[in-house]
């Protein structure tokens, strides 16, 4: 088809789809540093065996407080490594 | 009456209007339209005010008085589960990214449904989320309204109603009057008023208390199922990823959340509201949510769960600062509503006016009509709450899930799936919404999951089916959202020369 031929995609969302992948593994990595610690070590371990730190039961600590710092610098790292500063107006440079 | 606490409240919300309304003047964008300027600030927002509006929207009284008062019942198992909306604002900019910035300048959408418009081309799709919108929200707010004018009798001792008035006019005619850049102002200001806040409650905290440490030995004798996972709140592997998803990606679907995607200035502005939005969002949950285990010790027989971190901020703290720090829930629900109702207000003058009842209103037309709009859906609001309708409560349940099932799919195939076509849209939207309250009233939680997991991937499923068994959308369609404008410019050039 004619129409097809002339269909040029924008220049810029190739860094686009990439960048929403990156986010997505970002997604993933969240849930098994604070989901997946927090879980592997205080699921189902009863009250009495559970050491604490600094006042919190040791899966909160290190999941959900320790996991939840981490996953806060992790953004940093991804956007320098994976995002790129482009044009967001209507017409790209291409 | 205590004047003590109901003094500062007021000053903080009078100082936090005017600090607005001054910014909101010197802010104000030059060339920017109307509706461009009013529901989405002129594309205009910088990183910092950027990351409160998007957080601040999203994080309602639930953040601050609802959640400390079901962990204070239930525990860290809670906790852990709240803390899955930490990469909330993180999701939303980034997997709405840069593409929904670019695509709403090129099709100059100020709403979502603006981008349902010229995506899927069909009047199902426009007025089914128009109107949902409008439903869902509306309850929304009018729940967050008698959610703040209680905590405010509870705490000050003003009357329900009278609380309502005040505080709920205040708002309306704020947000009538500024429009989105005022609001995502006071956003910012409030969201440092509930850092501050949390800061302020944790010293306070450990000077009056025993601290963590010294009060965590009793909670474990009197309530060990309280330290345990999965806990009271049943924070079970498949459970807590299905939080994940409801407080952490699908928040995409909201259209309050999602709308501030197309705000950011530039890649910079998004680029450091993403690396602040994680941090912004775990210090708001970690401050107020993780006191609630700790308030049980302390005072074990509180009837109301929600008054455990109101009842700790009295009785540690001199009247001013409690006044201070419990302003903070109150800017919550401000910063939801105000939100909100713009979203709403964009969705009556924007989507149903302009589509279908004047297209040709001129711009004077259009301003007088958004102020209108604004303030008598506000005012409905606050009616609405003075006695709010029995029916209100099965609204509001399913209105943050029904908007994420419904509008999720479309939002993110639209942008990333050229083959996505209209009856996947008009399909997974309602699939997704009937899907979502079917369930919730006769299975909740199927596959130990919850329900929005379930009704999220039946709309995701009937997008791709549907349509790969439609016809492609047209190839207008794809080039006006995929096509690079320049090369058809050039193109245009040479084949005129």
């Amino acid at each position: 088809m004619k129409d097809q031929v002339d269909f040029i995609e924008d220049s810029r969302f190739a860094q686009c789809d990439k960048e929403m992948r990156v986010t997505m593994w970002l997604f993933v990595i969240n849930i098994f540093l604070v989901g997946g610690v927090s879980l592997w070590i205080g699921l189902n371990k009863p009250a009495a065996s559970m050491n604490y730190i600094l006042g919190f039961p040791a899966w909160f600590f290190w999941g959900g407080l320790v996991g939840n710092v981490i996953f806060c610098i992790l953004p940093y790292f991804m956007v320098k490594f994976f995002y790129k500063d482009m044009s967001i107006e209507a017409e790209d440079e291409g | 009456m205590k004047w003590d606490v109901l003094i500062p409240i007021c000053l903080a919300l009078i100082v936090t209007f005017a600090i607005g309304i001054l910014l909101h003047k010197r802010l104000k964008v030059k060339n920017a339209n109307f509706q461009e300027d009013y529901f989405i600030g002129g594309r205009s927002l910088g990183p910092l005010v950027l990351t409160f509006t998007l957080l601040a929207s999203a994080a309602s009284a639930g953040t601050f008085i609802g959640s400390p008062g079901v962990a204070y019942n239930s525990g860290f198992s809670w906790i852990l589960i709240l803390l899955t909306q930490v990469g909330m604002g993180v999701y939303i900019l980034g997997i709405l990214g840069k593409k929904f910035a670019i695509v709403a300048r090129k099709i100059n959408a100020v709403t979502l449904t603006d981008f349902f418009k010229e995506r899927y081309q069909s009047k199902a799709v426009v007025l089914g989320s128009s109107i949902g919108i409008i439903i869902f929200i509306s309850a929304y707010m009018v729940a967050q309204f008698v959610g703040g004018a209680r905590i405010l009798e509870s705490i000050t001792g003003l009357p329900y109603k009278t609380g309502l008035i005040i505080f709920g006019l205040a708002v309306v005619l704020y947000t009538v009057y500024g429009g989105f850049r005022a609001v995502a102002i006071t956003d910012a200001i409030q969201g440092i008023i509930m850092i501050l806040g949390g800061v302020l409650l944790w010293i306070f905290f450990f000077i009056k208390t025993e601290g963590f440490s010294g009060l965590i030995g009793q909670l474990v004798t009197e309530h060990p199922e309280m330290v345990e996972l999965p806990g009271p709140s049943g924070a079970t592997p498949l459970m807590l990823f299905s939080y994940f998803m409801l407080f952490g990606i699908a928040a995409i679907g909201l259209p309050h959340a999602s709308v501030r995607g197309m705000t950011f200035k530039n890649t910079e502005s998004m680029h450091k509201s993403i690396i602040y939005s994680g941090l912004i969002m775990a210090l708001f949950t970690i401050f107020f949510a993780t006191l609630g285990p700790f308030v049980k010790v302390l005072y074990p027989n509180l009837s109301v769960p929600d008054m455990a971190l109101p009842t700790l901020i009295l009785d540690i703290m001199p009247g001013w600062v409690a006044g201070i720090v419990l302003s903070a829930p109150l800017a919550a629900i401000m910063s939801t509503v105000n939100s909100m109702l713009l979203v709403t207000s964009a969705s009556v003058v924007k989507d149903i006016y302009l589509n279908y009842i004047n297209p040709k209103a001129s711009e004077r037309k259009i301003a007088k009509l958004s102020y209108f709009t604004t303030l008598i859906i506000g005012v409905g609001v606050v009616l609405f709450a003075l006695t709010p309708p029995d029916y209100l409560q099965f609204i509001v349940v399913y209105a943050i899930g029904g908007l994420e099932a419904t509008f999720f799919a479309p939002i993110v195939f639209g942008l990333y799936w050229k083959r996505a076509t209209t009856w996947g849209a008009i399909i997974s939207m309602y699939a997704g919404l009937i899907s979502y309250i079917l369930l919730g009233e006769l299975f909740p939680n199927p596959f130990g999951m919850q329900t929005i997991v379930t009704s999220t991937a039946v709309s995701i499923f009937l997008m791709i089916a549907v349509s790969y068994l439609s016809k492609r959308p047209s190839q207008e369609v794809i080039i006006k959202f995929w096509g690079s404008q320049s090369a058809a410019a050039n193109r245009g050039d040479r084949s005129i020369s």
